[in-house]
């Protein structure tokens, strides 16, 4: 450059410099600390909603095992009650009653006369209810 | 370029599945992972009065085999065949089966068997539970109660008669489940649990079914007969205590029908014979016609149109009253007393006692009868039908004539079912069908005289019991031709009857189909004492103060 250049640059007006401003530079620990919480806090988040789907998961396992299980029991109860109405068929009964334990059929009957009246003859018996019936079919259902 | 392009071309893709496509890709990994199953719901069992189960739905095992899965069918039907007792044949063309993804192998098979198919650890070869039914006590009660098919539906029989109340409404689980079959433990699940079937209570009392099949059996074997029936009704409810069917074996046996069998007591129909009398002297009474003590000279034949009607003894013509005519079981002084009552009148009691229509039951396959219109009757038929033929009644219309006698003149309707027991476990009874008035309560005391007298006296002598006093009316009545007019040498035996017969509680019919001897005096009438005397002891009804047993 010239010196007349120069001197021309120099007497020139200069562009006005922006307003600045002198910042504070934050203490190093905050930042460290703010970041670190942030970080637990989205890893506990995280976690936590981890643990939550793992808690769900294994309650619905365990309810899904239960509810087998409940099936299960009531297939049993269901088994069971053919087997007691097959041991009570009167067909069986009466082999049972005949072969094995030699009981044979009456060839008469004799009725005995009840002259006087008994304790409880004048009430009626009261009608048997389903529940006293079959008391386990009600409570199934 | 070509990197930008390609680029382009993802996020193009990106954008089409993310947002433009997102429903409907959404949709179609929704179907592919959700399943909806159908819950069969269990269907309602069957009682007896007493609540013994007569027929219950228990679990059982289906096997089955998805065909693309079976890599050796023939190994696999080699080793299956006796463990299912299905032929081998038969395996190796179902697990053949091309473009087959589903094949039954066995239905309902039962836990012993489910377990050595399980053991054999088959690949392609898997289980589904199902329901199977059941009939603990055998063939009791087994026309009546009926049958259900492999999917266990109504066949026959009460099954199907309710079969609307019995199966229930099926459920359904709606899951998510991923590729192997397993739940997702967070996906989509929806339970709407299955509806079970209602149960019902029967007014059958199985001790007394148990032993009216026994005695039936005995006496269809004994007699040489093709079959027997036999039912014992109370006759204030209509409820049928006992409802039997008995056939005769090749062997000479008898025993009772199947479930396949029909219900004979209901939809078979037969000639009443004798039995019929108490409806011509029931009309004749109650119309005024006759008292029990009018006198009428009865010959021992009787000719009308080109028939001549006997009297199953010759005899001189005798004057007879009502009573006696029906003591003796008369023929010609029956139609005698029928011609005073006259055609129109007849058919008229005949229908208000019954005949011609169906109970009211409501049983699958019941039979109305046989019984002509009065302007369609034959000349003979003021000879025949006055005395039980020319007409046909199933075992349940005859009796239900006895019972409305013994029920002071009001028929009752009869039923099978007493009480249903709701999904809650809630016993709902019903109520007994309507009654109709069809004689007087004077007419019928004077009936029931008049047919105690027939046991005492007449040809029920052997339906008598010990201790207690009966009412009742033998039948001997020869079997139509089976495809031409006129009437065959074979019979059918009959007994109806009513006890204790000052005040009657219950009421039975036996009937044995061409028994030798023929006579229901004879061979149903002991029948029906033994099944009325183990009735009456069931039922708590007290013997007569001066006799023992």
């Amino acid at each position: 450059m010239s010196p007349a250049a120069a001197v021309a640059e120099a007497r020139a007006p200069r562009a006005r410099a922006p307003h600045l401003r002198l910042v504070t530079a934050l203490p190093r620990r905050r930042v460290r600390l703010a970041a670190t919480l942030t970080v637990a806090v989205g890893l506990l988040a995280v976690f936590g909603l981890v643990g939550f789907h793992v808690f769900v998961v294994q309650t619905q396992i365990e309810l899904e095992r239960l509810e087998a299980e409940v099936v299960q029991e009531q297939e049993q109860f269901e088994r069971l009650r053919l087997e007691v109405a097959l041991l009570s068929s009167p067909d069986r009964v009466l082999g049972i009653a005949r072969d094995e334990l030699g009981m044979v059929e009456p060839d008469r009957v004799t009725y005995l006369a009840v002259r006087e009246s008994l304790p409880g003859d004048e009430s009626k018996p009261a009608a048997r209810t389903w529940a006293e019936v079959k008391p386990h079919l009600v409570a199934r259902r | 370029m070509v990197l930008a392009l390609a680029f382009a071309a993802v996020v193009w893709r990106l954008v089409d599945v993310q947002a433009l496509s997102a429903a409907r890709f959404g949709d179609l990994g929704l179907e592919q992972r959700v399943r909806r199953v159908t819950l069969a719901p269990e269907r309602g069992a069957v009682f007896d009065r007493d609540g013994h189960e007569l027929g219950l739905s228990v679990p059982a095992q289906t096997v089955w085999a998805d065909p693309r899965a079976v890599t050796d069918p023939a190994g696999h039907a080699r080793r299956l065949a006796p463990v299912l007792e299905v032929e081998e044949a038969t395996l190796l063309e179902r697990l053949s089966k091309p473009g087959a993804a589903f094949v039954y192998l066995q239905r309902k098979v039962d836990d012993e068997t489910a377990a050595r198919v399980r053991d054999l650890a088959l690949p392609g070869v898997y289980f589904v539970p199902e329901s199977k039914r059941h009939y603990p006590a055998n063939t009791l009660a087994a026309p009546v109660l009926g049958l259900v098919g492999i999917d266990n539906e109504g066949l026959g029989g009460l099954e199907l008669q309710y079969e609307e109340l019995m199966a229930g409404r099926p459920g359904e689980l709606v899951v998510e489940r991923d590729p192997q079959g397993r739940d997702i433990p967070s996906g989509q699940r929806q339970y709407r649990p299955p509806a079970p079937g209602q149960d019902l209570i029967l007014t059958i009392d199985q001790a007394l079914q148990f032993e009216a099949e026994r005695a039936l059996s005995r006496a269809v074997a004994e007699h040489g007969a093709r079959g027997g029936l036999a039912i014992v009704m109370d006759v204030s409810t209509g409820d049928v205590l006992a409802m039997a069917n008995v056939q005769a074996w090749a062997d000479g046996g008898a025993g009772p029908e199947p479930n396949t069998a029909r219900n004979r007591a209901v939809t078979d129909v037969f000639e009443p014979g004798s039995t019929n009398k108490v409806v011509t002297v029931a009309a004749a009474l109650e119309e005024g016609l006759v008292t029990s003590e009018t006198a009428f000279a009865v010959p021992d034949r009787l000719a009308l149109a080109d028939h001549v009607f006997t009297d199953h003894k010759p005899h001189p013509t005798e004057q007879w009253t009502v009573r006696e005519i029906l003591t003796r079981s008369s023929n010609v002084g029956t139609i005698l007393i029928g011609q005073r009552v006259g055609r129109e009148r007849l058919d008229a009691y005949l229908r208000a006692f019954g005949f011609g229509r169906e109970t009211g039951l409501g049983f699958p396959g019941e039979s109305a009868g046989l019984l002509l219109a009065p302007e369609d009757w034959y000349p003979t038929s003021m000879g025949t039908v006055p005395i039980g033929n020319g007409l046909a009644v199933t075992a349940l219309q005859m009796l239900d004539v006895y019972a409305a006698i013994g029920n002071d003149g009001m028929r009752p309707q009869p039923r099978l079912v007493e009480a249903v027991v709701d999904e809650r476990g809630r016993r709902h009874d019903l109520d007994p069908g309507p009654q109709q008035r069809v004689v007087s309560g004077q007419t019928a005391r004077l009936l029931l005289d008049m047919l105690r007298d027939a046991v005492t006296d007449g040809t029920g002598t052997r339906a008598a019991i010990p201790g207690y006093a009966v009412a009742g009316k033998t039948g001997t009545a020869r079997k139509p031709l089976e495809n031409a007019r006129g009437y065959s040498d074979r019979h059918v035996a009959s007994f109806v009857g009513l006890a204790p017969a000052e005040n009657p509680r219950l009421a039975a019919i036996v009937v044995l189909d061409e028994p030798t001897p023929m006579y229901g005096g004879v061979v149903a009438a002991p029948v029906f004492a033994h099944l009325m005397h183990r009735a009456l002891r069931l039922e708590g009804v007290p013997p007569g103060p001066e006799t023992t047993g």
